[in-house]
């Protein structure tokens, strides 16, 4: 009888234990959360913003360190202000084959409130490895993720759009703001 | 072999050509949109994300002209001028528009050309009544930017219609909006130029005064129009 409650207890604290080092998924504050790519014309800069990118986040809340990053944001919720220049966009990153973005971390290194974050990106039906470098602000139950990277348009088969014959720059920047909260 | 050399295989090659560009034609099949697989990519974490949603390929808020046009049950798509709405097709009519857009901005600077020219001579046609070369070259080059003015407008006019359309105020819809004024001036000012030698209701001075008002209330609103759409 002893031996069995010694049994069950055992088992309780390291399935416990076991719990307690597993990452765990937060929850997105989705109002407080963008992407916005950034692209520059001779005549003007673009800024376009999602508002409807899902940012999926795995943390060792006890630790504070992010363990694994993936995001997914539909090409047709970018908000330029100008919905032809949007749908320009569009037109050039083929949406109607490639309706979203993706991205999905192979590895998180962590140093203070540093972030680098490597990984898989997908646009347009290509895929590379990038690295997101970011700022982690840790807060009693809130995280909030600023960073940013950069792109090659050529590299992802894109064709640069154009306006009065003059076509933008091949280097696009992406910056994420994500805010997560947990219990 | 005689008939095989001869029927079969002439026939054959025909079969096997037909087969291919009825395949071509065949609409495009729609794309799996998932991620590269790679081996230290969290699968779960990529799991957890959405799917992606397809694009409508027509804008919900066309213009009439659009919609009587391009829309699923379209003009050009009933007399099959324009091909039935598919995701092939949608991407074809973007190419198509693009290419109409780009001419539409060479467009738009040559008639500011020939506008300007035709303003400098009609100028100089009522400074100097009685040199009638400046008359004859106004009157050439009104022909010419009616002409080009005509052509750069259909091109946008007729394009097929963007993925999307947003209600919003931007430089775009500056842009349309101007030139609705600057359309209403490129109708008034030829008339009110025929009519400086015919009217009698009012006088030559008067009539010319409108005319030169019109034409340059027009020049400079189509100027607008395209410096607007750089920022």
């Amino acid at each position: 009888m002893n031996t069995s409650l010694f049994l069950v207890a055992a088992w309780m604290l390291i399935s416990g234990a076991s719990a307690l080092a597993q990452p765990k998924r937060i929850d997105l504050i989705k109002d407080a959360s963008t992407v916005t790519y950034q692209i520059s014309h001779p005549l003007h800069e673009v800024e376009a913003t999602s508002k409807e990118v899902a940012y999926s986040l795995d943390i060792d809340t006890e630790k504070k360190e992010i363990k694994s990053v993936a995001a997914q944001v539909d090409v047709t919720t970018f908000d330029s202000g100008n919905s032809n220049r949007d749908s320009h966009a569009m037109e050039v990153i083929d949406a109607i084959t490639y309706p979203d973005v993706r991205f999905t971390s192979t590895s998180v290194t962590q140093n203070g409130d540093s972030v680098r974050v490597a990984g898989k990106l997908t646009l347009h039906g290509v895929t590379k490895d990038i690295v997101i470098l970011a700022a982690a602000k840790w807060s009693s139950n809130r995280l909030d993720i600023h960073g940013d990277f950069d792109i090659s348009l050529t590299e992802f088969k894109i064709e640069r759009p154009s306006l009065l014959m003059i076509p933008v720059s091949d280097s696009l920047k992406f910056i994420i703001v994500a805010a997560y909260r947990w219990d | 072999m005689n008939i095989i050399s001869r029927f079969l295989l002439p026939s054959l090659i025909v079969g096997i050509l037909c087969g291919r560009m009825l395949w071509a034609q065949e609409p495009m099949k729609s794309v799996v949109l998932t991620p590269e697989p790679h081996p230290s990519i969290d699968s779960t974490q990529a799991d957890s994300l959405p799917p992606a949603t397809k694009p409508r390929l027509l804008p919900t808020n066309m213009s009439f002209l659009e919609r009587g046009l391009w829309d699923e049950n379209g003009f050009l798509r009933n007399i099959g001028i324009a091909s039935p709405l598919t995701p092939e097709s949608r991407r074809s009519e973007l190419a198509l528009r693009r290419t109409m857009l780009s001419i539409h901005q060479i467009g738009g600077f040559l008639t500011l050309a020939l506008m300007g020219t035709t303003v400098w001579y009609g100028q100089h046609a009522l400074d100097h009544p009685a040199v009638r070369t400046y008359r004859n070259m106004h009157q050439t080059f009104v022909t010419a930017t009616i002409i080009s003015y005509t052509a750069t407008g259909l091109l946008s006019v007729l394009s097929p219609p963007p993925l999307i359309r947003r209600d919003e105020v931007s430089t775009t819809t500056i842009h349309k909006t101007l030139a609705w004024i600057h359309f209403a001036g490129m109708v008034l000012t030829p008339i009110l130029g025929a009519s400086l030698h015919r009217n009698r209701s009012m006088s030559y001075d008067q009539l010319a005064r409108f005319h030169q008002v019109s034409a340059y209330v027009t020049t400079a609103t189509f100027a607008a129009a395209m410096i607007v759409i750089t920022f």
